[in-house]
């Protein structure tokens, strides 16, 4: 009965879109790329539509996980749309949300029929190398479902320091995109870490509704080979951070996400209802956008609404062992409420950096730079990591018993899809 | 911002703000200093009611000054020195007894046993209680070491502290008056200050400082202006059956509103001391020149866990529960805080305190952040590298119109790295000049901004429980307020 309704209002909002969309096609949306991508200057009209031909964006594109980062250029360019959706739970039921879509390298008058109301459960993950000079153009395609309430978004990379405020996101100091405009960010990375990214605007309704992101900066240190614990045979080339001795070193990288859902919240916001701030309880805890058994689902998940694969991302970590050996967990929480505690019973995890830096002391006795200074990292069974907060686990797998291990939330009202039990913040590493 | 379900906000909205000042307001730490070495002080325990930015008017119970008799939401801040014997006369006019304590440092008047066995009943404080309804005690602590403490009620805790009776102390240490000159070395200020306008790129850029936090030894702790961050929470209902009675079920006490300082935002940012908030005086809206230090004093009173959020860059955490992060303590001269770290959020959990350092110059934007061209004077802290960068030698970006620069605003082409999206396309905020460069200003939609007069750099500090963003329902509000980075030809009036 609430599917049928559902999909009586979708008909009648888009009975109405087609009435508009025409209108819309006049209306420019300005997306900036920098010149020198590929020595050919590029323009939306011209944008490749092929995956060979679109150039060296650092984006998960289809939510395996995987992100490109083997350009030989610094010059990032990247397309998101902030529009609506719906996703699905691992209990059966849709979700109403807001969210991000990559739109990068789409032709223009592909963009509002591939991207509206598509929301991506979490927002495609962005991974980009220091020294990088990345343009994101955050396109605002407006709601389906809610035209009534014309909200501007925008894209803040949280934790990005010594932020100017005109690319900072935060409306309050800057501004936000109006439906059917386009903004382009500017972001020179050069600090390594594990960040996240969020729509800034009205960010308590926006960040509930869905629109989050994993942000990871990787390190210049990347591509050389040290050897850690130095004699020990065991080297790396790729790291979390610059570490100089290889202390983060890592064979497998992981980007956890914990967030959380209000059912109904998200059905007020459907139904043209105030969001309720104050009557807010969770009861969906997700890692990157899925609760368990979901999180373990590698396909896509397609919701019923509007058969859209909002899903595309999930949390199955995957050692293969001796070959791989130490596993990097990038936890990131984009909660509006709650703490996550996150345990893996059976590995000891480390925690080697917090809030996008290395767990190092500054050492004022000498100035030999980011390899001096105290080792302020240590060994947890659990893991505290609260909203807006990062922090990065390695997790060394040398002489762990082969299988299948758990990493969920310890805090046990988060192990379960509302209802139903067994599911919730948790997902499996397996160790072969 | 102007979706059908917040018209009827608006006029709230804008009645809360009509009262602040044009940023430049006024957040220095007030307090009581009394006179050293043995500083005295006479406070009331009574009751009053707080507001809140909905229009909201809650009971709670509060400390103040003897002289005012007026209770304050949270107690006057202790301002004393290291070495002071500090003593408090309290005189209580509210129905239960009521005592202090001092976490972190030494009482000198202990009461024992406080839960006599076997009597479930009787726990009390452990200090001694001033009796109800006009009862009096006095308190004497030694203030032994420097740092960032507080003192709350020791009696009926769960009701109490819910209630207010809390305030911050801080301790300035023997070290201040001393100079000390700190290098800027392994991302101390992280990217902050390592790049001067003397020239110098990388590390071994010193600064000195007279004020400190701590004994640090090395000038580590060491800033130029300091702020505090009382954080506290409230559920209304709770506060309404305190006054009103009926029915409530404590366990399912549940904040909706939430406090930097007393206020909630956005009266974090109005001025302190005002007539229409007179048992909050205490604002909380940081302001800053590029490449100044801020100490930041966190002082966490609530009963849940606020990620605090700091906009703008890291802070880096220097201390914990007045205790430098150091790893010889008994001898801090040889090293400093060297067990800090950076954080760009800072969990606040009941009953800690954090001291943190925090600057922003901007560098390594790979844009001139101050829109110079080459050849302009440099400003004090500039990061020399990006100094009148030529961000696009060639052509500025392109745009869907064929190549062909839009001119919008002021952005002169030698520096910004985008072209901004044209004014009808945004809908800017209260802080926004309009120009991405620090003291330049652009036009802005009519009926935007207006809050940013010296085109500063405005960053939102915040819980990122972004639940905690809300009055009671209403968004925006709560643990929130701006740190203003306002160019140096601004004057910043403390």
């Amino acid at each position: 009965m609430r599917t049928q309704s559902r999909i009586i209002f979708t008909g009648l909002v888009l009975g109405l879109l087609v009435m508009v969309i025409p209108a819309w096609g006049a209306t420019s949306i300005q997306v900036q790329y920098p010149y020198d991508i590929d020595n050919f200057p590029y323009d939306w009209i011209s944008a490749p539509t092929t995956m060979a031909a679109r150039g060296p964006e650092d984006i998960d594109w289809n939510g395996d996980g995987l992100y490109t980062s083997t350009t030989s250029t610094r010059f990032k360019y990247i397309r998101l749309g902030g529009t609506d959706g719906y996703c699905k739970m691992a209990d059966g039921t849709d979700q109403y949300v807001f969210g991000f879509i990559n739109l990068t390298g789409m032709p223009e008058d592909t963009i509002l029929a591939e991207g509206l109301n598509h929301a991506n459960i979490p927002a495609p993950t962005i991974v980009m190398n220091e020294g990088d000079e990345v343009y994101l153009n955050l396109s605002n395609l407006g709601m389906l479902l809610r035209p009534d309430l014309f909200d501007p978004h925008t894209v803040h990379f949280h934790g990005f320091p010594n932020a100017s405020t005109v690319f900072d996101g935060e409306p309050m100091a800057s501004f936000g995109i109006r439906p059917h405009s386009t903004v382009t960010y500017y972001y020179h990375p050069v600090d390594p870490g594990t960040y996240m990214y969020h729509c800034h605007q009205e960010a308590t309704e926006h960040m509930e509704m869905g629109m989050l992101g994993n942000l990871a900066v990787r390190p210049a240190q990347n591509g050389t080979s040290i050897e850690y614990p130095a004699g020990s045979g065991k080297s790396y080339n790729q790291f979390a951070y610059n570490d100089v001795d290889g202390r983060t070193g890592y064979d497998v990288e992981a980007m956890i996400k914990y967030s959380d859902m209000d059912p109904i919240f998200h059905r007020r916001d459907e139904i043209f209802q105030p969001p309720r701030f104050a009557e807010f309880e969770a009861r969906y805890f997700l890692l990157n956008g899925r609760g368990y058994p979901d999180t373990i689902v590698p396909t896509e998940i397609t919701n019923s609404t509007n058969g859209y694969a909002a899903q595309k991302m999930n949390s199955i970590i995957t050692v293969n062992s001796p070959a791989q050996r130490t596993l990097l967990i990038r936890l990131i929480n984009l909660s509006v409420q709650h703490f996550a505690s996150v345990e893996a019973p059976g590995l000891t995890m480390k925690v080697a950096a917090k809030c996008a830096r290395l767990l190092r002391g500054p050492n004022p006795l000498d100035g030999t730079g980011p390899g001096a200074g105290n080792d302020t990292s240590y060994y947890v069974t659990s893991a505290l990591v609260g909203p807006g907060e990062t922090i990065d686990l390695i997790i060394d797998t040398d002489g762990v018993a082969l299988g299948t291990y758990y990493l969920f939330s310890r805090n046990l009202d988060q192990l379960n899809n509302d209802l139903m039990d067994r599911g919730g913040a948790m997902t499996e590493i397996v160790i072969n | 911002m102007i979706m059908l379900k917040n018209i009827l906000r608006i006029p709230l909205l804008i009645i809360s703000l009509a009262v602040i000042p044009l940023s430049q307001a006024d957040a220095r730490i007030l307090g009581l200093s009394g006179s050293s070495p043995a500083p005295a002080f006479n406070f009331t325990a009574s009751a009053a009611h707080i507001s809140t930015p909905d229009g909201g008017s809650l009971l709670f119970w509060g400390f103040g000054d003897a002289s005012t008799a007026v209770p304050q939401y949270p107690g006057p801040t202790l301002i004393v020195n290291e070495g002071d014997t500090v003593t408090i006369n309290l005189t209580n006019y509210l129905t239960e007894p009521v005592s202090m304590t001092f976490p972190g440092l030494a009482i000198s008047s202990h009461e024992a046993p406080h839960f006599p066995m076997g009597d479930r009943t009787q726990l009390k404080s452990v200090t001694p209680e001033a009796a109800p309804n006009g009862g009096t005690q006095t308190y004497t602590f030694v203030a032994d070491k420097a740092g960032t403490f507080y003192y709350q009620s020791g009696s009926n805790q769960p009701i109490q502290l819910r209630m207010g009776l809390f305030g911050a102390i801080i301790v300035r240490p023997i070290q201040n008056g001393t100079s000390k000159t700190i290098t800027d070395i392994d991302y101390r200020f992280l990217r902050g200050l390592y790049t001067l306008a003397t020239g110098t790129t990388g590390t071994g850029i010193t600064k000195t400082f007279t004020q400190f936090a701590y004994n640090d030894g090395d000038g580590s702790t060491g800033y130029d202006r300091e702020y505090l961050f009382i954080t506290s929470d409230m559920d209304p209902a709770f506060h309404q059956w305190m006054e009103f009675g009926g029915t409530y079920d404590i366990s399912k006490w549940k904040a909706n509103y939430w406090f930097i300082n007393g206020r909630c935002g956005p009266d974090t940012m109005d001025m302190p001391n005002v007539g229409n908030l007179p048992n909050q005086p205490y604002n909380a809206m940081p302001s800053m020149h590029p490449g100044e230090v801020l100490l930041v004093r966190y002082v966490a009173m609530g009963r849940d866990l606020h990620p605090f959020h700091t906009h703008g860059n890291h802070v880096r955490i220097v201390a914990t529960d007045g205790n430098l992060l150091s790893t010889s303590a008994a001898n801090p001269s040889v090293t400093g805080a060297d067990l800090s770290w950076l954080a760009f959020t800072l969990t606040q959990f009941p009953g800690k305190t954090f001291d943190g350092t925090f600057t922003w110059t901007g560098s390594e934007l790979n844009w001139d952040a101050y829109g110079h061209k080459p050849g302009d004077p440099l400003e004090p802290y500039e990061y020399l590298a990006d100094h009148g960068k030529q961000f696009s030698p060639n052509l500025p970006p392109i745009n869907d119109a064929g190549g062909l620069p839009v001119a919008q605003g002021v952005a002169p082409a030698q520096a910004a790295p985008v072209l901004m999206p044209s004014i009808e396309t945004t809908i800017g905020g209260l802080f926004w000049s309009g120009s991405p460069y620090l003291g330049s200003s652009a036009p802005i939609v009519p009926g935007e901004g207006g809050f940013n007069p010296s085109n500063g750099f405005f960053f939102m500090w915040h819980s990122h429980a972004e639940r905690e963003l809300t009055n009671n329902d209403i968004f925006p509000g709560g643990m929130l307020t701006m740190l203003g980075v306002l160019p140096w030809s601004a004057t910043i009036v403390e």
